[in-house]
């Protein structure tokens, strides 16, 4: 038993790299499908999609009915429209940005309540002058995020008007900026300098609903209308990794090269190890390629350890981060075959570099 | 004919090391023959080639009808695999299985698990050890090392038992023990070449070829 082990540990040691590349794995797409999921559990529960566009032209609100008409929609569009504001107190001025929204918004868009409650069916209904604003905007006006039932002046355009904050969210780390919901129909839609909408269809119509929807919207304001990403959710994430692929592709490819690296090591130093036990085998007549097959099937049947412990880690960690961007990671089993097909890739890589030794390994 | 029928080996024109002589030898089935006089390189030399493991660079060796220089790896693999045994001039064994794993190691890759245990206890209890099967290594004398290596080496019943200098491993004794085993499997159809330094005492040998 003892012996068994000091030649394990030395393939222990080798898989260091893919412990860590798994771990950056399971990170990362625990992370994504969490936020996917968070994002849409609603929705995908039900089966359905959303898709999202966003419109620089609408001037009306009455578009919305419009739209929903004629793409023939059970479900309520999701607005979500962005404006920069001045927020006003007796005391201070800040400007901010405003997201004038509907109550649907809060399915879309994983927000913690740390005091009061969110903009609801019935504010949207009665046009209520209501606000939720986050806690960095709520810090920034009063020092302290406790301030429900304060009341703020709005300017938008030289027109003023006054809200009551019934509520303040918790801001995910990355959230730098002040930010208030409001409901949308409180200020035309001309006010707002970016309109999103985003849909909510049966997932087997989302594409032909997104290109009938761009193309009413084309046709309408004959301008160009964006497709946004399906979940808003993720937004953060896509565009981090819009402005850090480089660095992302260049961690994984460093982890998968030292990863290799050190398990060609590993792997040689194993067979060293065992070289008296494959001259036995190959004087016997026992062909290299089934000693490899033996061997690969070994080695993979041992690697799950580094593969269950490089999840391990990474699912912590993801857990860790997720905390912080308010996502609860998630591993379906598709990914887990991803990230083990990646490990299997690693160790061929590793099992065709260092197997060539045994050729020469010899009776005398 | 019945002659030809017999042989089990023929080298014709083999050279070994610097020797300037070429050397030749007709080895019949059945047939104990000593290889002597040979230095250590020598030894080795003649063992992959005796063993299959290595084409003569010069001259022919047909073993068992078929010309050695002129067949291709995986039939040369596959004679050492169905044809011949080996036994070291060293037992070879590993510490870390039990007896009854360094018989069948080889033979657990080309039969199933089930069949290979069935082998390797066969074996075991014809050579007496069947009740040591799972002791460990250090748990052995020398002598149930050596019968341990040629049960690995008996496992599959070759037709040739190719056994380097194991006698200096042993003490005189346990010498006698390996003869009586060797002369048991002369009976049962095995040929058997005996590399050594010095064969003298050897009664049973049929042949000793003084190189």
């Amino acid at each position: 038993m003892k012996r068994n082990i000091y030649h394990i540990i030395p393939l222990l040691l080798s898989s260091i790299g893919l412990i860590l590349t798994v771990g950056l794995m399971t990170l990362g797409l625990s992370i994504y499908q969490g936020g996917a999921e968070c994002a849409t559990s609603n929705y995908v529960s039900r089966d359905k999609s959303i898709i999202s566009v966003s419109s620089y032209a609408m001037a009306d609100w009455g578009e919305l009915t419009e739209l929903k008409e004629k793409l023939m929609l059970d479900d309520d569009i999701i607005v979500s429209s962005e404006m920069d504001v001045s927020l006003s107190t007796d005391m201070k001025t800040i400007y901010i940005k405003a997201i004038g929204i509907n109550s649907l918004y809060w399915s879309i868009e994983n927000k913690t309540i740390l005091y009061g409650r969110l903009v609801d069916e019935e504010d949207i209904e009665h046009a209520n002058p209501v606000m939720v604003i986050n806690e960095k905007a709520a810090l920034d006006l009063y020092n302290t995020r406790d301030v429900l039932n304060k009341r703020v002046d709005v300017y938008v355009k030289d027109n003023l008007r006054s809200f009551t904050i019934i509520g303040v969210v918790k801001d995910p780390f990355y959230n730098q900026e002040s930010q208030c919901f409001i409901p949308y129909n409180l200020f035309s839609a001309s006010n707002y300098k970016e309109k999103f909408l985003s849909i909510v269809v049966p997932q087997h119509l989302k594409n032909d609903v997104k290109e009938k929807a761009i193309k009413i919207m084309y046709d309408k304001h004959k301008n160009n209308i964006k497709e946004i990403s399906e979940y808003k959710q993720l937004t953060f994430i896509d565009n981090w990794l819009d402005d850090n692929l480089f660095t992302v592709c260049a961690i994984i490819l460093i982890a998968t090269l030292l990863g290799t690296a050190t398990l060609v090591f590993g792997l040689d130093n194993y067979l060293d190890m065992s070289r008296d036990r494959l001259v036995i085998l190959k004087t016997f007549g026992i062909s290299d390629d089934k000693i490899k097959i033996r061997l690969f099937n070994r080695l993979c049947l041992f690697e799950i350890i580094p593969l269950v412990l490089g999840l391990l880690i990474g699912y912590i960690f993801a857990l860790v981060l997720g905390n912080y961007i308010f996502i609860k990671p998630l591993l379906s089993f598709k990914y887990i075959i991803i990230i083990f097909s990646y490990e299997m890739l690693f160790i061929t890589l590793a099992v065709v570099i260092s197997f060539r030794k045994l050729k020469n390994f010899d009776v005398y | 004919m019945k002659e030809v029928e017999n042989i089990m080996i023929w080298a014709e024109n083999l050279n070994m090391g610097q020797r300037p002589e070429n050397f030749n030898i007709i080895v019949k089935r059945n047939e104990i023959v000593g290889i002597t006089g040979l230095s250590t390189e020598e030894e080795q030399e003649l063992f992959k080639i005796f063993g299959c493991i290595k084409k003569p660079a010069k001259g022919r060796y047909i073993f068992d009808y078929e010309d050695t220089s002129l067949l291709e790896t995986s039939r040369l693999e596959a004679i050492r695999r169905d044809k011949i045994g080996y036994v070291f001039n060293s037992p070879r064994l590993f510490d870390n299985l039990c007896v009854l794993k360094n018989v069948t190691l080889w033979a657990d890759y080309i039969h199933s698990r089930k069949k290979a245990y069935k082998m390797g206890m066969k074996i075991l209890k014809e050579l007496g050890m069947e009740e040591k099967s799972h002791f460990r290594i250090e748990q052995l004398n020398n002598l149930e090392k050596v019968l341990v290596s040629f049960g690995r080496a008996l496992i599959n019943k070759p037709l040739l038992l190719l056994i380097d200098d194991i006698f200096t491993y042993l003490r005189p004794y346990e010498v006698v023990e390996v003869y009586k085993l060797m002369m048991k499997l002369a009976h049962d159809n095995t040929t058997i070449i005996i590399l050594a330094n010095e064969l003298d005492n050897i009664s049973f040998v049929g042949r000793i070829v003084n190189l």
